[in-house]
Order: structure tokens, then sequence, then C-alpha cells
């Protein structure tokens, strides 16, 4: 069940959610759509097309310590920041939730994401999205509130406490509006059953895909790092000598880098392009399946949009597929 | 005792001294260490045995070259500073050129009384035991590799793209709105100060291990001609491997 609210109504939406929270939504900067810390409800685009970045870097940073030491006294650091998310697509809501999956027992991430409040809202899908073939389009309960958009109002939906007690505040109509399921639909450009791709992907080891689109990638990383379920991690010791003193950081890292399978004694796993590029896929649609039952992939079109390259990444999953 | 080190220049702009100033080594490090050669810092300086040499700048005379190996002999460990040192950097353009015009162009009429050699990067004359890259270096990596010296580390390479620093950012990709960017094959770290300018990256840093040459020209013949591809390339680490044959007219 959802309660409308008036468009009017979003900014005193926004300005209880700030009473508690420090808010986090899609503004513009130059030509480009980014989260970022917002002050002032007219700041927002709330209609935006899609950020370079998902919001993945509020939840787990590019680089966070995770302790530090200094003049012999070592400290834990243990995020304590109340942060909304606002106005996140459905598919980068329902990517929070997949990273659930992998990071629930992490310290750091806990911290963050528990004290963390979601708050999405409808979209136009943009030519490069597929979520409707990941299941990324269905509103699930990593969603605190969900803002469906109608003609001149908003329907709130919510399917946590925290939600729901937002919905009951008086810049909420009275009136119940009850649907059955709330989802993004549209004509997707190209479909493909992912769980299929998942399932032949091992078989169909040798693909020439893989040669092909190797030739082709600058390894740059860009595709990994806008992606919103991308979690790779590498941890670095900063210290310094005089007077003794450092931290411990997890930063982000990248599959496809030359160094991310290499181990001690210099043996790396995944010494080719090609390698690493298909590990990506078959992590995605494959091994991550096979862990938490959904691919670690919403279809949000990031990495086929960032790409310097060109390479579309709904073309190789169909001619994976498809073939 | 504490370890004795030495920081010398060549010929080059001391931008990165300047940036051995701005890091932390004078409050954190200079008290631990005795600085006993530093031109740019400090009035009185002395030769000795050196624990670490820093090296900044491109050998270009005779007399530098003298210099380097001198100060190879007297020191344990030997550290090259910035894109000149590392890579012949801005000065090396002189190796693509007909040395005789351009010492002409530059100095007219006194063009015989000076002397310069075909610029090599510093590991090539003696041996480096590790590179500060950069043009300018920045200081985190100043300090950085300073502390693991002198902790008896080997410093770690960075191995990312400049495309991870610029990406982290939220930056919007320079290679995508078609303007000449040497990011993805990059040795990054920097922090991607340019592309968070609005600036491309020029790759001052050289290359990346493992830099997918091929299919960045690939891409950059798309957007640019030739020359702009070459002028890319020959800017600041015209000496390292891999970019001195794309600046050099392979590709």
């Amino acid at each position: 069940m959802g309660k409308k609210i008036k468009k009017e109504n979003l900014e005193k939406l926004f300005a209880d959610i700030g009473k508690e929270y420090k808010i986090i939504a899609p503004i513009k900067k130059r030509e480009n759509y980014v989260f970022a810390e917002v002050e002032d409800f007219s700041e927002i685009v709330l209609d935006y097309p899609m950020t370079i970045l998902p919001p993945k870097e509020f939840i787990m940073p590019y680089k966070e310590p995770i302790f530090v030491f200094e003049n012999g006294e070592f400290g834990e650091v243990i995020p304590n920041e109340k942060i909304a998310l606002f106005a996140l697509h459905m598919c980068d809501v329902n990517a929070i939730g997949r990273l659930d999956f992998v990071f629930w027992n992490d310290l750091y991430y806990k911290a963050r994401r528990e004290k963390m409040l979601i708050v999405g809202i409808s979209c136009k899908p943009i030519e490069t999205c597929f979520c409707k073939s990941t299941g990324a389009n269905v509103l699930t309960n990593t969603c605190d509130l969900f803002l469906k958009a109608e003609e001149d109002y908003y329907v709130g939906f919510s399917m946590t406490e925290k939600g729901r007690k937002l919905l009951s505040q008086l810049y909420f109509g009275p009136e119940t509006v009850y649907v059955r399921e709330v989802k993004i639909d549209y004509d997707e450009k190209l479909q493909f059953d992912i769980y299929a791709i998942g399932k032949r992907i091992l078989e169909d080891y040798n693909n020439p895909v893989w040669e092909e689109t190797a030739k082709n990638c600058l390894a740059c990383t860009n595709c990994t790092l806008v992606c919103p379920l991308c979690y790779c991690f590498d941890v670095i010791d900063e210290t310094f000598v005089v007077p003794e003193e450092g931290k411990r950081i997890r930063c982000w890292d990248s599959c496809l880098l030359l160094s991310f399978a290499r181990v001690a004694g210099g043996h790396n796993f995944r010494k080719d392009l090609k390698a690493r590029y298909r590990n990506v896929y078959t992590h995605k649609f494959r091994t991550f399946v096979d862990e938490f039952g959904v691919p670690s992939c919403v279809g949000c079109g990031r990495c086929t949009t960032f790409c310097p390259a060109e390479i579309d990444m709904r073309e190789i999953l169909f001619r994976l597929g498809g073939a | 005792m504490k370890p004795k080190v030495a920081i010398f220049d060549l010929t080059d702009c001391e931008g990165c001294e300047v940036q051995v100033v701005n890091s932390k080594f004078i409050d954190r490090v200079l008290g631990g260490v005795e600085l006993l050669h530093f031109r740019l810092g400090q009035r009185v300086n002395r030769w000795d045995n050196f624990d670490v040499a820093f090296v900044e700048g491109a050998v270009i005379t005779t007399h530098e070259l003298e210099l380097v190996h001198n100060i190879r002999k007297h020191s344990n460990i030997v550290v090259a500073l910035g894109s000149c040192a590392c890579f012949g950097g801005i000065a090396a353009i002189n190796n693509f050129m007909d040395i005789k015009e351009a010492k002409k162009y530059v100095y007219g009429d006194n063009a015989d009384k000076i002397e310069t050699l075909y610029i090599k990067p510093l590991p090539e004359i003696i041996k480096v035991d590790f590179m500060i890259r950069g043009c300018p270096i920045v200081p985190e990596d100043f300090e950085r590799v300073v502390s693991d010296i002198f902790a008896g580390r080997t410093p770690r390479e960075h191995t990312r793209p400049v495309c991870m620093d610029c990406k982290s950012k939220g930056n919007p990709c320079q290679l995508l709105k078609g303007i000449v960017c040497a990011g993805p094959v990059s040795y990054g770290g920097c922090g991607a100060p340019c592309p968070s300018a609005g600036m491309p990256c020029d790759g001052c840093r050289g290359p990346l291990e493992d830099p997918q040459m091929n299919a960045e020209l690939e891409l950059l013949k798309k957007i640019a001609s030739r020359d702009d591809i070459i002028r890319l390339f020959r800017k600041f680490a015209p000496m390292a491997p891999i970019f001195k044959e794309v600046g050099g007219g392979k590709l």
C-alpha cells in the first residue's frame, strides 16, 4: 500500500529527513549528474538520467581508514554517521540490497549501512538500461521509502519501519493507494535470459567474444569503478617512520588490473587481459548467482555508458546467450 | 646514528624539490635524518657517504654525467626524483629534434658554446633503486617511499592507471568527450589533478605496468591526428618505455 504526496510537499519530506540525516542526492555538476551532499532541496535534480558514480561510495568509500595508530595508541575507525541516500533509482537501490548479501557481516560496511535511510524514486529508463533482464526493476525491502512518480504527485511506498514512520507524517495524504507490486516497466532494447547465460558461461569458456573484446579493452577500470556492485578492494598500510604512526586503508581495486590476481612469489592467475575481462562476467553472472541467487549486476548501464572504448556489455551478454 | 640523506638536482625546474618541502618531510623526517646535501633547501652542504640520495632532473651536460656517477659511488640507495630523472622529462624533447637546429633556435650565435647530450633517463646511466614519478611528484608518494626506505621495506609500486584516480573522483571521461588523454595507459597514484581540473592526462608518470597501448592508440586515432598523439607521449615522460616508441612515431 502507498500514500500520495504532492510535489510541493517533497521539500517538507526532505527537511524532515535532514533533521536526522546527512542527505546525499543527485545534483548537476557541469554537464553531468553526481551524488553529493545536499543542504538545499532546490539543488536536487529529481528527474536525472544517470549519475557517473553509483551511491556505493557512501557505503564503502574509495579509500577508508580501518584503523590508525599514533604515538603508540591504536584505534579502530568505526564510521558513525547517519546518511540518507535520497532519490536513488531502482537499480541503485537493489544494487545496495545485493551488496548487503556480501558485506552484511563487515564491521565498517554494517556500521554505515545500519544507520542509513534509502529513498528511491521513479526513473525514465535510458537507452543503455537493462534492469528488467537482471531482475532489479522490482521494489524490495532495501528501500525504506520509494516515491513513484504520477502525473502531478508521487505515491510513497515502504516496507521498512523507518519508511513507515515517514509515511505516517502529515505531508503524505491520508488516503491509501493499493498496488500489487511496484516496478519499473519499459521496453528493453536488448533482452536476454541472464540465468541461462550464467549457466552457459563456464561451458562456453573459450567463446571468441573474450579475445575480441580484450583487444579493444583499455583495462582502464572505468567499468568496474562505476559499477554499483563491483566491490573488490585492496588493503594498504600507510605508515610513517618518525614519529611512529600510520593507518591501514581499504581501497577500491579492480579485477581488470594485472596486479589483482598476483600472489606472493609473483605468480599471477590471470595474466592475460582476456582472462581478466572474462572474470568480470563469470563472477557477475555465474559465481555470484551460485552464491547468492541473483547476478551481481542490476543493469544500470553505467559500464556501457562510461566505457571510453565503447564496449557494450549488453552486446557481449547477447552474444554469449544468443549464439 | 641518523641516516645520511642528500637531495641533488640536475637540469630541471626544481618543482619536485619544492614538493619535497611541501611534504611532511620537514615535519616528520628531518628530525630523524642527517640532511647533508640539499642545495635548494639549505645553505651549508657537504659530501660524505650517503645512505639515501635523491636525484632530481635530467642529465644534459658531461658535468652532470660525472656528478651522477659520483653520487652512485657515494650512496647506498639512489632514488630518481620526478619525471626528468625517471624518463628524461621535458628536456628530452631534444632527443626527437635536430640538436644543432634546436640549439641555434634557442641560443643563436652562442649555440656552439652550449653543451647538450642525448638525454638518457637516470636508470639507463646508473643503477637506480627506486623511482618517484611525476611532473611534479606528489608529496604523498615522497613520504611513502621515504618511510618505506627507512623502515627497510621495498617501496610499493602503484599498479593502477590514472583512470582509477580520475573516476574515483567522479570525473567525466575526457576520452568520451573526444579529448586526447593518456589516462588509461598511465601510472596512477597522482590523484588525477589534471582531469579533475578539466584537463586531459599527459601521462607525466610514465606507463603503467601492462599498459594496453594498442587499444589506446586505436582509440586515439579515431579522435586525434597522428601529430597530436605523438605530442602527447613526448611531453613529460618521453624516454619511458613504450611512450618512447609512440613519441618516436611508431603508431
